[in-house]
This record gives structure tokens, sequence and C-alpha cells, in this order.
């Protein structure tokens, strides 16, 4: 019998302490009740599988580029499922007849086939499609197959479904796009005595949306800031004089042939920003197009500025999406003419072929696919078709189209080549 | 006269094709032609109403050039306009003239040859409440002088492509703003003067971007 000292237990005698973390103990997550109710016989049915960059349709038949990011988006049919359970699940990707890689899935899907939007309406909503985010060896140049493999609750019971044919899928090469931002300081007239220059913000949501929306897997971003020559703010108006992107890109065009002449590569497109000054000094933005020629230069330009709403934009800078319609201009870009009444249509644009500039018609109808930027604190999303417009009118919500997305791809590709530096 | 090593002359300019006036905006020697830059050729027999014209010093005409017009991609019907022309560089070319619908609207006279010897950098203090802006300018007075201007060019440290960080000068004052070139402790500078169809550099110097 263990002695006992001063009235205290022995070890071996003393109840073991009880503390908050024993109380509540629950070493193992419980185990998640398989969601009842799904369908006996061939499984749960697959709506739809589309492999998203940048747009894209059920068929697929948006060009994916290499080495660009890519999500896989799965639409799983609710019906069958008790309300409310969640869903996850892993494909397979390989290529030609080599073994197959496996991927889970980025998120899960929760199923209300009390609320069910059906396909479009999953498609419009990133939380409602199954995502996978292809690995980098998955989007090399190639041609890879993708299929679903399996689906299950989380950390539960594996779901049968209906299983589909792998579909294949080609990822092409193509160049860098490469832009040169060409911040321009003024005086101010209106907030003596300072110097207006563009914050580093805009040369930031510029360069990723061009990243996040053209058809590229890499921008070559180089960015400068220098004075303004000729930029004369105006005084009693809160907009620059009309000419004023013309003495812009005046400038723009002379600093290109300057760094041409030291090496600078022909291939490079310079885009001049300049700043709004809060509102204060607008500089409606423009490129250089030659009318005999019916050539666009490489040279544009823009005003930037907080948007505050203006064409839906909520965010921090409107230089993305202003920068991307000038630049899509010296990409040979032409204007569709919406809206009606605000754009008037280029006559030699005769071939866009959405409805009110949208990035969408049906069938087959696209949605838009934002891979997002955690350093701008912007959230990966999908676009829906009919409230998204095309970067090159003057509409809300500004994306790119299917249409110009492969235009500027192919004039990419073209400029690649022909505009190469020569080599002695 | 050109340089044995400059081929083109860049012209811009800007018109306005209503009111019939204009100005040169840029003259500067060019070593390559870069492609793409809105002018393109025109066609042997194209008709326009804007012409540049390139004389020698005596006036004797050189060549006549038909000029595009480039509008402003954004701007409907606006009358504003700029020409944006590569120049094959001419022996002997001192004048250029902008002409429209066979009037002058403006004229560009070469300046004149450098005749002072290379200078120094000279960088001055940062301003108050701007720690990383300095002054710079050449240590020899200059004075603006008729078809001269000057560009300010930088190389920084690990880079082989000069930038250029200002053009057009009228005389070479810069702010150098080191912030433009983060990841420097030091750059190359140099001073370009051109009087629009020759160019040479008058001044080159290392300097500290470090605090």
């Amino acid at each position: 019998m263990a002695q006992k000292t001063c009235g205290m237990r022995a070890p071996s005698e003393r109840k073991p302490e009880r503390t908050a973390y024993q109380r509540a103990i629950k070493r193992r997550p419980s185990k998640p009740k398989f969601a009842a109710g799904i369908a006996p016989g061939p499984g749960v049915a697959i709506r739809g599988m589309e492999v998203a960059q940048t747009v894209q349709s059920l068929g697929n038949d948006v060009r994916l580029i290499a080495m660009k990011t890519t999500v896989v988006r799965v639409y799983i049919d609710p019906a069958g499922f008790a309300d409310g359970t969640y869903v996850t699940g892993e494909l397979t990707w390989r290529r030609g007849t080599a073994g197959k890689f496996y991927l889970p899935a980025m998120n899960r899907v929760r199923m209300r086939p009390n609320n069910d939007p059906g396909l479009e309406g999953q498609r419009d909503d990133l939380d409602l499609s199954l995502n996978f985010r292809l690995p980098e060896s998955a989007v090399r140049t190639g041609r890879i197959e993708i299929a679903l493999n399996l689906l299950r609750v989380p950390g539960g019971d594996e779901i049968p479904f209906t299983p589909s044919a792998p579909s294949s899928h080609t990822f092409e090469a193509a160049p860098p796009l490469r832009v040169r931002a060409v911040g321009l300081r003024y005086d101010s007239v209106k907030n003596l005595p300072s110097t207006i220059t563009p914050n580093s913000i805009h040369f930031e949501y510029l360069r990723s949306y061009l990243t996040r929306a053209y058809p590229v897997a890499s921008v070559e971003f180089s960015q400068i800031v220098v004075d303004g020559v000729g930029l004369n703010p105006p005084t009693s108006t809160n907009a620059f004089p009309q000419n004023t992107s013309l003495i812009v890109n005046a400038q723009l065009s002379a600093m290109r042939t300057s760094e041409l002449s030291n090496g600078f590569d022909p291939r490079i497109h310079y885009y001049g920003l300049v700043d709004d000054e809060g509102g204060d000094s607008f500089m409606r933005g423009s490129a250089v197009y030659n009318e005999t020629t019916e050539i666009f230069g490489m040279v544009s330009c823009g005003p930037t500025g907080v948007p505050n709403g203006w064409v839906g934009d909520t965010d921090g800078s409107y230089a993305d999406w202003y920068g991307a319609h000038e630049i899509g201009h010296t990409f040979q870009r032409r204007h569709p003419g919406f809206p009606q009444g605000r754009q008037d249509a280029d006559p030699l644009e005769g071939g866009f072929p959405y409805p009110n500039g949208q990035i969408s018609n049906g069938p087959p109808r696209y949605v838009g696919f934002d891979i997002g930027d955690p350093a701008l604190g912007l959230p990966m999303r999908a676009l829906p078709g009919e409230s998204h417009h095309d970067v090159m009118t003057y509409a809300s919500h500004q994306w790119l189209s299917r249409y110009t997305y492969h235009a500027i791809l192919d004039r990419l590709i073209h400029e690649d080549h022909a505009l190469a530096p020569l080599t002695n | 006269m050109p340089n044995s090593d400059t081929s083109f002359v860049h012209v811009v300019g800007s018109v306005n094709t209503s009111d019939g006036t204009g100005q040169f905006l840029f003259v500067t020697p060019s070593k390559s032609v870069p492609s793409q830059n809105a002018s393109g050729a025109m066609p042997p027999d194209a008709q326009s109403d804007i012409e540049l014209i390139i004389e020698d010093a005596a006036g004797s005409l050189l060549a006549r050039i038909p000029l595009s017009i480039l509008r402003a991609s954004d701007h409907d019907s606006s009358p504003d306009a700029l020409i944006d022309e590569m120049v094959p560089a001419q022996d002997g070319m001192a004048r250029l003239k902008l002409v429209h619908k066979g009037s002058e609207i403006a004229k560009y006279e070469a300046g004149s040859e450098p005749i002072q010897p290379p200078a120094g950098l000279a960088l001055g203090m940062a301003p108050p409440g701007s720690a990383n802006k300095r002054p710079m300018s050449l240590d020899a007075e200059v004075n603006p002088e008729p078809g001269v201007t000057y560009s300010i060019q930088v190389l920084t440290e690990g880079e082989r492509l000069w930038q250029t960080i200002a053009l057009g000068l009228e005389v070479p004052d810069v702010t150098l703003d080191r912030n433009q070139f983060p990841d420097s402790e030091t750059a190359l500078v140099r001073i370009v003067r051109t009087n629009g169809f020759t160019e040479s550099v008058v001044a080159e110097d290392t300097v500290e971007l470090k605090d």
C-alpha cells in the first residue's frame, strides 16, 4: 500500500486531472454521414466539363494556351442528393498512352437539388462547379486527356457516377505579351504645388489583368515614370484637351524609337498612363491609327485612377481594363459599336458575333473565367457571359470574348515572327 | 550630316486637318526602323493632304514625302492627328517642312553640331521631402538652341539596354528618381545631344543610387 503523505493521495491513487481539452475529447472527426438518397443504378450524372483559362464554352472551343493557369470545371447534377450534401472529387490526366496523374479538387460543392440553377446557372458560379487546378506539367504544349475519376463526400464514401469517355485537350504555345508601361508625370494646376504621378497600384492592376485576361501565359512587363512632354492639365474643366492622348502617343513613339535604337525588342507594345488626379484631370485614351494603311501602331495611352464603380468597376484601379482596351487596339482590334449610342462601330469591324457587346451569345454560350490575383485581393470567379462585355466595347464589366481572345492570340503569334529583332 | 551609324530620321508632329495648323514635336536620328509604327510606307502614287519636304541648307529640295494621317482610335471625327514617319537620312539634309494642302504649316531647322568637348554630369542635392530625387544636368552651362534637343538615357547595373527617361529637352536638366531603378546601386547615365539629324553623347558618367 502506497504511503500517504500529508493527506495527499499517492500518485497511483489520484484520479487524472480533468482539463478542458480532455473534457471535450474527440480525437477523430465523426465519420460523415453518407449522402442519403443517392439514386441507385448508374449513379450521379455529370452535366459537363470545361477547361477554363479566360473564357470557355461547354464544347471547349476556346484555344488553350500552354503554361497558362488552367482550371477544369466539372458540373454535377444535384438530383438524387440529400439537400446540403457536400461533394468533392478527383480527376485524372495523362499524355499519350502514359500513366495517369491523379488530381484532387480545389473545393467541395454543396448539392441543392431543391434549388437547382441548372447547368448554365452552375457555370455562372464558381462555387457550383467542382474545380481542379491543373499543375504546370499538365499544361505544357501538347495534348492531354482528362477524366473525372471519382466523386466522394469529403472524408466519406465514394459516390457512384455515370462515367464518360476521357476528353482530349490541346495546349498550344503562345508568345509572351511584351508591354512597357510608361507613367507620365505632370504638374498639377489645381492642387499646387504637386506633381501628379500614377501610383504603383495602377501598374500592378494593368499587369495583372493582362496576365489573367489576354491569351498569354506570361507578360514581359517593364515600367518607368517620366515627365510628360506637353501635358497641360485642365484649369477650368476636369478633362485634358481632346488631343492630349495624341501628344502623349507622340512622346511614346519617340521614346520607343530611341529605345529600339538601343536594342529594345520591337515587339514591345508601349502604353502610357496618365493619372486622373482624383477625377480632376481626365485624359481620354487612344491608340494611333493609320487611316491609309488601316493599321494601328504599337503605342497607346490612357488615363488611370480609382474607378468608384465606373462601368461596374469597384476595385482599386481602372488602369486594367482601360489599358487592355487601348492595348487591344495595338493588336488591331476595333470598336464593335456597343453600347449603341455610346460607341460607334468601326466600319472595318464586321465580325463581332455577340449581342450588346457581350462576351457570349448562345448557343454555344461562353462564360468568362478570372483566375484572380491574391496579391491584389482579386478572387477567382466565373464571369457570366451576358453580364460581361468585350474589352473593346465601352460597356460595363469588361473581359475578353472568344472573338477578341483568338484575334489577339493570332496577332501575337504573327508579331512574334514578323517583328522579331534582327540577329547578325 | 547624318552620322554614319544613323540611317533614318524619326519625325513626329501634330496636325489639325481642319484648320491646317501643325508643329514638329520630335525630330531625332534613329539607327533602326521599328516596324508597325503605324506610319507604314505610303504607296508611291498615294495622295495625301500632308507632305514632308526635306531641303538642304541652300533650300534645294531633297525629297517630298506624302505622309499618312494618324488618328486617335477613340476620338471619333476629331480633326487632330499625328504624323509619324521614319525618313531615310539624306546627305545634306538641313531643313524639314510640313505642308498641308500645299501650304507650309511648320518648319524645322536642324540645330548646330556640337562644338564643345564632352562635359561631365552634375548631380545636385535632393530637395527636402524627396530624398529619392536628385536634379541632374551637365556641369557646363547650356542655353537652349533652335533645333537642338537632349535626351537622357540610363543603363542600370546588370542590364544591357539603355532606357530613355527623357527626350526632347531644350536643356539637359532632369530629375533622376532612383526609385525608378530599384535594385540598382549605381547606374550609367548619359546625355545625348541631337540637332534632329545627328546625335552625340555629350556626357556619360556613373551615378550613385544608394543612400
